[in-house]
């Protein structure tokens, strides 16, 4: 009996570009071979009038319609319910989609390798690609031991390389040409299976009830791969997502389908638990998009009980043969690790672009951060042996490091009398650096001080390798980022956000400007950008504006550039629902953290030159010197014109486009300083105070210096004169202010790490929720007054919720009034109200003397009345005078503490999880794994260049060329390691033979020479990739014949 | 085709150059003008009233006489005028330093409590007490005062047959604390025990003031407590010779300020006494102290209650840490409120003589702080009794005078004038109009000479503005 084909065309419509095209392709196809198939059956679903017109018009026998979009098994099955039941082992089904056109000869192929072995149920033809013809798509598929699918060849030239498989443990579905009735022993393709894994699973099955299964590697069929029959290969994002989640799903299913019924619960219970696990282990390599698909995969197959027993009792049904009999068709984990690394080495060694050293010691970088080291402990030589610090807006940190993550998200803030609220963003920054000292938290305050220094030279260097290969413009950058002026003045004040800011700024500028490259910068600057904003909210506009331009040019890497502003947008959440959709206080969530503290407002030309407190270092040293004649107004200006000229030059230079970018940069950052002195948002006692500029000046900088290296760049050795002078120049503006910090002109100075005097410390560390009054008297003759917790104001408990509202709340009536009787000689009996507050101490501030000014008359009146009437309440004890001002105690017994803030639990551990969950996430996404560094060195290091010859864009079918060179030279690399071992061996018997000749000999295989002609061949189309490819493998070659001998 | 696209994008360069230039020069521009409006919030602040306290007085109790061991004894009693708001509480100062116990009286702190309401409750009180010893005669008037932490006593003198004797109360409930400190003619006196004097709560203490200054004619004495607020009061009684020649309890002048005003001083009948150029405390003298080391300049200037024409305003230069003492000579006599404004902050009070009977007595006039609207207002028992009112304001004031009888008085102080209507012995007057007047009580009779100013209530119970951040 001459055998029977019954051919199965699944057609839908509009799956893929291919569309109808293709379909007329396979028809045509079809009509072509050599061994007509004897019937013909078309299942169209969901497919217009046009597509089944054109079934109608090629002869099609029978045309089933489905309104539905059945998958490949479904549809399979609905083809094959019309037919009749076979009549003997000689009637076959061949499975084809609408995108698979079978070469004329494919069938007849087919046939012959299964009519001459009964054995053989399942023979698969070899799938290539359609779009080039010559790439192997599919040549057999296989299992690892955990059940993970593997493609035996996968994305190779075909040269015949893998002609001599045969016996496979599973065959792809298109193309394939099955027996009747075993199709319908087994009960045909699992419909719970999406385009994943279905053929395999057939396959299997098929083995386990004791057939055969092949591939035929001499009948070809091309398949475009839009995903009908086996999965899509689209490389959309949304197309890998769903391949991701249906091969992952399918693997469960296997694995619970497949799994001994003792263990199955153990399977199920693992599923989602590995579900999540796995979406770590994406993430860390790089691949957020698809954790969704490994979660919804667990899931998914988690809660299809019903289609699981219904597999498994198919399995049991059908099974002849032992598990064991499938153990030789499994890939071992030897082989698999050993492909995995084939993989990778074949993909780096052709994507390599020389990627310079970084020359970090070789290029002077480590010096010159040493040198402006040793220079930091020289200006802060009184702050070596400090273990806290305080002056500007420095405060001592919580005492322990679970005090300091207290105050982050939302909930009760010990502030004042109390109130729950959003806690500002800054805390959490606050946090992390008391957690990197957690022996001493406050103490991070004063590593700050000590290395502000060096650790801005190291951030202004790398920065600077974005933007020059040159070591030496590396250096002068670095200088100039060291020694700017906001930098200075923010260390000369004390401002802690202006410090951060200038210290975070580069690093933010390193990984941002590669953040469209890879998920590890993009990461990384998130969380970079979340800080900057946390330290200093008021450059969240001109950052936007940065991010918005980035948003626009990053392509398709858009959702790395989008995933800056998450971290950033969670930190600020609850504040931003506090202060900005309750309170509609936008303006209010530009106010700087922390402690409001009154500095000199600076003009604007101040500002133009980055100084954003004056000038006081000049001034006195231009007083000092009695260079009058000199003025500081004009010297100063002249010293960094240069710098301002380099920076503008630079757009008239090749590469202005970075030029360009940093230019705008500078502008929007002096346009944010210059509105940042005009917005007085802070409120401490009777002053207001405006935003520090310096943060905004220090992205100014940022824009000046980065513009003046694009510009050295651009003028290459040219520039090398005028770079040395700026640096010098700019080195001479910081002079005068680091002498200043030297003379005692800076606010920060070493502390005993306390806010309160000792007394109130020693009275708070028994009973930390005592709080105490401070009083001080104002200018105007009124007196402010604050409530604080415990031993005292704390850095990471600051809000700027309290700082910037200028209502009068409950609390602040509570405190006004209680301070105002507490001033005075009334008739109020404080002692309930302070027992009632738990204020226990009352401490009178000396008059604040305003910059400048001494302490004005009223409010040394107000000290003295203040002091006269707490002198006089009997329920005060005049402890005496301190180094904080003059200190009462109350006598009476303050009232329990009750249980506050417990009502918003919920809230605040919602918060509180969110934020963890995002930055868990970009922690994960930033941890830099080996793929993402192979991935960086394929790229230069400096960002937005033009390359002289960039590398020319490859198809697909170029890259599987080269993919397929760069393969067969690992295969002759292994071969001739194991060579040269063999010949090792000989000649620990025989006398040793020259290296050279030995290489010579291994090189002499068969599949090298031919992958050698071919590599040359290639030449011709791209020299530079493939010159590079060749160096590699020419040197990759010695050095592994090297390391072989030297065994 | 090469050469265009370079040109392209040469030309391109230099568009972008030279735009970029112009943005960023004009930026810097626009930056460096400060054109800017400032955006400031106003810091959050309150006015809070504090709680209308208990107000209370305490009356410094009989004269005293000095024993030859130093001891203090007194021999008669006290009359007391109160006025106040509601009813008085009465409440005895213990006096350990008085032999005669409490056989006499003692010091007494009238006290009435604040209602209900932000009102404060208000309290005005005096004594008065007539001496016919052998060595102690004349009127000596005073108010009850107010317990403070700092206070300046400017009288008293303990030069030969000078008696200066200085009282401490302490009517709150806290023990005081006392630093005294002394001004001469000759500066600061560095006075033995004088620091640290503990006056307990409730008790009265009695110095003599020769034991820490003595030889002095021209003392100002400065009281600071810590803990509780005292009442100190400095006692004066001189013999010339064998003579009598008055007594008067002082309390204290108004604090230090750069305008102090004397209300009513009375020049004694007597008429002016020639100028001898030797020191006499019988011509009447203003006393005046700058604090500090820097020289003050002073303009002294006078109205005349009479009506007359006042003598010229007087411009002296006062050392600073010295007692001086500017006579007063040429006037003719009569009553005079007195203005004397400086540069800098100081104290002053003025001491004239009158004749008595047969003998003379003297009074000390303090300087009095500008007073609130509507005070009580108490005269002492004693003969020819007036009430001096001087109105610096720049308006008229229309004072209306209540007394317990509900008899009311009207009065009229013309904008930067004065004026002097004679009241009653030991009447009690509720006075509204008064705010920012100065006013004086003065006795002058056949009894003796003296006076009494009255003070505001304690500042330390003014409203205050509270700034809550």
């Amino acid at each position: 009996m001459s055998p029977r084909v019954t051919a199965i065309l699944v057609v839908h419509d509009g799956t893929g570009p291919a569309g109808p095209a293709g379909l007329q392709g396979t028809l045509d196809a079809l009509a072509a071979q050599s061994r007509q198939p004897d019937v013909v059956v078309a299942v169209a679903c969901d497919a217009p009038a046009a597509t089944t017109l054109a079934l109608e018009q090629a002869n099609i026998d029978r045309i089933v319609t489905s309104g539905e979009r059945l998958n490949f098994g479904q549809a399979l099955a609905a083809g094959i319910r019309v037919l009749e039941q076979p009549s003997g082992p000689d009637e076959f089904l061949w499975l084809l989609a609408q995108d698979t056109a079978p070469e004329p000869d494919a069938l007849a192929r087919l046939l012959g390798a299964i009519e001459v072995a009964p054995s053989v149920a399942i023979a698969g033809p070899k799938l290539r690609d359609a779009a080039d013809g010559s790439t192997i798509v599919s040549l057999g598929e296989s299992v690892t031991p955990f059940g993970a699918t593997v493609l035996l060849v996968e994305n190779e030239l075909d040269q015949g390389q893998h002609d001599s498989v045969s016996d496979v443990l599973g065959v792809a579905p298109a193309g394939m040409l099955v027996r009747h009735t075993v199709w319908e022993q087994l009960g045909g393709f699992d419909p719970a299976f999406g385009s994943a894994d279905d053929a395999l699973d057939f396959c299997t099955r098929a083995r386990l009830a004791g057939h055969r299964v092949t591939v035929v590697p001499s009948a070809i069929v091309l398949t475009q791969g839009s995903g009908i029959a086996g999965p899509s290969r689209s490389n959309r994002p949304a197309a890998k997502r769903k391949r991701a989640r249906q091969a992952r799903g399918a693997q469960l299913y296997r694995r619970l389908v497949y799994a001994p019924a003792a263990v199955v619960w153990l399977h199920w219970l693992s599923l989602v638990p590995l579900g999540i696990l796995r979406g770590i282990g994406r993430i860390v390599s790089k691949q957020p998009g698809l954790v969704g698909s490994e979660i919804a995969a667990a899931f998914r197959v988690a809660f299809s009980p019903i289609r699981i027993v219904r597999a498994r009792k198919n399995l049991r049904r059908s099974k002849v043969a032992g598990w064991s009999s499938l153990s030789a068709l499994r890939i071992p984990t030897t082989e698999v690790r050993r492909r995995r690394r084939l993989r990778r080495e074949a993909g780096v060694a052709v994507y390599t672009v020389e990627r310079s050293d970084l020359r970090f010691f070789t290029g002077g970088g480590a010096w010159l951060v040493l040198a402006s080291g040793l220079v930091s402990a020289a200006l802060f030589f009184s702050l070596l042996a400090a273990s806290a610090v305080e002056g500007g807006t420095l405060l001592p940190l919580s005492a322990s490091v679970g005090g300091l993550w207290q105050h982050i998200g939302y909930g009760w803030r010990d502030i004042g009398l109390g109130f729950t609220g959003a806690a500002d963003p800054f805390s959490a920054v606050v946090a992390v650096l008391g957690t990197m000292t957690f022996w001493n938290p406050s103490y991070a305050l004063v590593l700050v001080m000590l290395l502000a220094l060096p650790l801005a030279t190291l951030g202004g260097w790398f920065a600077a390798t974005r933007l020059t290969e040159r070591s030496g413009y590396r250096l002068i950058a670095a200088v100039l980022w060291t020694v700017a002026p906001p930098f200075l003045s923010a260390l000369l004040a004390g401002n802690l956000s202006g410090i951060l800011v200038h210290l975070l700024l580069p690093w933010l500028f390193y990984t941002g400007c590669a953040a469209a490259r890879s998920w590890g910068s993009a990461a990384v600057a998130s969380m970079l950008l979340a800080a900057t904003l946390a330290t200093a909210p008021a450059l969240a506009p001109a950052l936007l504006v940065l991010w918005l331009l980035a948003l626009a040019f990053s392509g398709r890497h858009v959702a790395r550039v989008f995933w800056l502003v998450v971290p950033s947008a969670a930190l600020f959440a609850p504040l931003l629902w506090q202060q900005g959709i309750v309170a509609q206080n936008w303006v209010r969530l530009l106010a700087d953290p922390g402690v409001p503290v009154q500095t000199a407002s600076p003009t604007g030309w101040e500002l133009v030159l980055g100084l954003p407190a004056g000038n006081p270092a000049w001034d006195s040293m231009s007083d000092a010197l009695g260079l009058s004649g000199v003025p500081a107004y004009l010297l100063v200006p002249v010293l960094l014109a240069p710098l301002i000229v380099m920076a503008l030059l630079a757009l008239f230079l090749p590469g202005s486009g970075r030029a360009a970018v940093l230019v705008v940069t500078a502008l929007l950052g002096l346009a944010t300083a210059a509105a940042a002195s005009h917005l007085f948002l802070t409120v401490t006692g009777s002053a207001v105070v405006s935003i520090w500029p310096g943060s905004a000046l220090s992205l100014y900088w940022l824009g000046l210096v980065g513009a003046a290296t694009v510009g050295f760049d651009s003028l290459r050795r040219s520039a090398a004169l005028p770079a040395l002078v700026i640096g010098i120049l700019a080195l001479v503006v910081a002079v005068p202010m680091g002498a200043s910090l030297v003379t005692g002109g800076g606010q920060v100075a070493a502390s005993n790490g306390r806010t309160l005097p000792a007394y109130v410390a020693a009275a708070a560390s028994a009973d930390p929720s005592l709080r105490t009054m401070i009083l001080t008297p104002e200018p105007d003759g009124g007196v402010s007054a604050r409530v604080v917790n415990g031993v005292g104001d704390t850095l990471d408990n600051q809000s700027t919720v309290v700082t910037t509202d200028t209502s009068l709340t409950d609390n602040d009536t509570k405190v006004a009034t209680l301070a105002g009787n507490l001033v005075s000689q009334g008739g109020l009996d404080l002692s309930a109200l302070l027992a009632d507050y738990r204020l226990q101490f009352v401490l009178l501030d000396s008059p604040p003397s305003t910059v400048g000014e001494p302490a004005s008359s009223p409010a040394q009146e107000m000290a003295n009345r203040a002091a006269a009437s707490l002198n006089a309440n009997a329920a005060f004890a005049h402890v005496g005078p301190t180094d904080r001002g003059t200190l009462w105690r109350f006598e009476g017994e303050p009232v329990p503490p009750a249980a506050v803030g417990g009502d918003v639990p919920l809230v605040s551990t919602l918060v509180l999880l969110t934020l963890g969950l995002i930055f868990g996430f970009t922690l994960l996404l930033a941890i830099p794994t080996a793929a993402s560094r192979r991935a960086a060195e394929a790229r230069p290091r400096i960002i937005g260049r033009r390359s002289p010859d960039p590398a020319p864009r490859l198809s697909r079918a170029e890259r599987a060329e080269r993919d397929a060179a760069a393969e067969a030279e690992k295969a002759i690399e292994l071969e001739l390691a194991a060579e040269s071992n063999e010949i090792d061996e000989r000649e620990a018997h025989a006398a040793a033979p020259e290296p050279g000749s030995t290489e010579t000999e291994a090189g002499d295989g068969v599949e090298p020479r031919q992958s050698d002609a071919f590599a040359l061949s290639r030449s011709a189309g791209s020299p530079a990739a493939d010159g590079q490819a060749t160096s590699h493998r020419t040197s990759s070659h010695s050095a592994d014949s090297q390391e072989s001998h030297g065994r | 085709m090469a050469d265009k696209r370079r040109i392209a994008a040469t030309s391109g360069r230099v568009l972008t150059g030279v735009v970029g230039a112009a943005v960023f020069l004009g930026a810097g521009l626009v930056v460096g003008q400060d054109a800017l409006p400032v955006l400031a919030v106003n810091a959050p602040k309150t006015t809070v009233t504090p709680t209308a306290s208990d107000q209370s007085r305490l009356c410094a109790g009989p004269l005293l006489r000095q024993g030859g061991d130093a001891s203090f004894a007194s021999f008669a009693a006290p009359e007391l005028t109160t006025a106040a708001s509601s009813a008085p509480e009465q409440t005895v100062i213990a006096a350990p330093d008085n032999l005669t116990g409490d056989q006499f009286g003692t010091p007494t702190v009238l006290s009435v409590s604040g209602g209900e309401g932000e009102e404060r409750p208000r309290i005005a009180a005096a004594q008065s007490q007539v001496a016919g010893l052998d060595d102690l005669t004349g009127l000596a008037a005073t108010a009850c005062g107010e317990a403070s932490a700092d206070s300046w006593l400017v009288a008293g003198s303990t030069d030969v047959g000078r008696t200066s004797v200085l009282s401490l109360s302490n009517p709150s409930r806290a023990d005081a604390v006392i630093d005294l400190s002394f001004f001469s003619e000759t500066g600061a006196i560095d006075a033995p025990g004088a620091r640290g004097i503990l006056v307990p709560a409730g008790q009265n203490r009695v110095f003599a003031v020769a034991s820490f200054a003595p030889g002095v004619r021209t003392p100002v004495i400065r009281v600071q407590s810590s803990g509780g607020h005292v009442v100190a009061a400095l006692q004066q009684s001189v013999t010339r010779g064998i003579t009598p020649g008055g007594v008067e309890l002082s309390l204290p002048t108004a604090p230090p300020s750069s305008t102090q005003v004397l209300p009513g001083v009375v020049l004694g009948g007597a008429g002016p006494a020639p100028d001898t150029g030797i020191y006499d405390d019988s011509i009447g003298a203003l006393r005046i102290f700058v604090p500090g080391t820097d020289p003050a300049q002073m303009n002294i200037s006078f109205v005349s209650e009479q009506g007359t024409e006042p003598p010229q305003p007087l411009n002296y230069s006062i050392e600073g840490g010295v007692v001086q003492e500017i006579s007063l000579t040429d006037m003719t006599a009569g009553s005079y409120s007195v203005v004397i404004s400086s540069d800098l902050p100081f104290v002053a009070s003025a001491r004239t003589t009158a004749v008595a009977g047969e003998s003379s007595d003297f009074a000390w006039f303090g300087a009095s702080a500008p007073l609130e609207d509507t005070i009580e207002l108490a005269v002492a028992p004693g003969e020819g009794a007036r009430l001096h009112l001087f109105n610096p304001t720049g308006a008229d004031l229309d004072v209306t005078m209540t007394d317990q009888a509900g008899v009311v008085t009207q009065l009229a102080v013309p904008a930067g004038g004065a004026a002097a209507p004679t009241v009653p012995s030991g009447r009690a007057y509720n006075v509204s109009g008064v705010g920012g007047a100065h006013a004086q009580v003065s006795f002058e009779s056949a009894a003796g000479l003296s006076a009494y100013p009255i003070q505001p209530t304690s500042p330390l119970a003014t409203p205050v503005t509270v700034y809550p951040r």
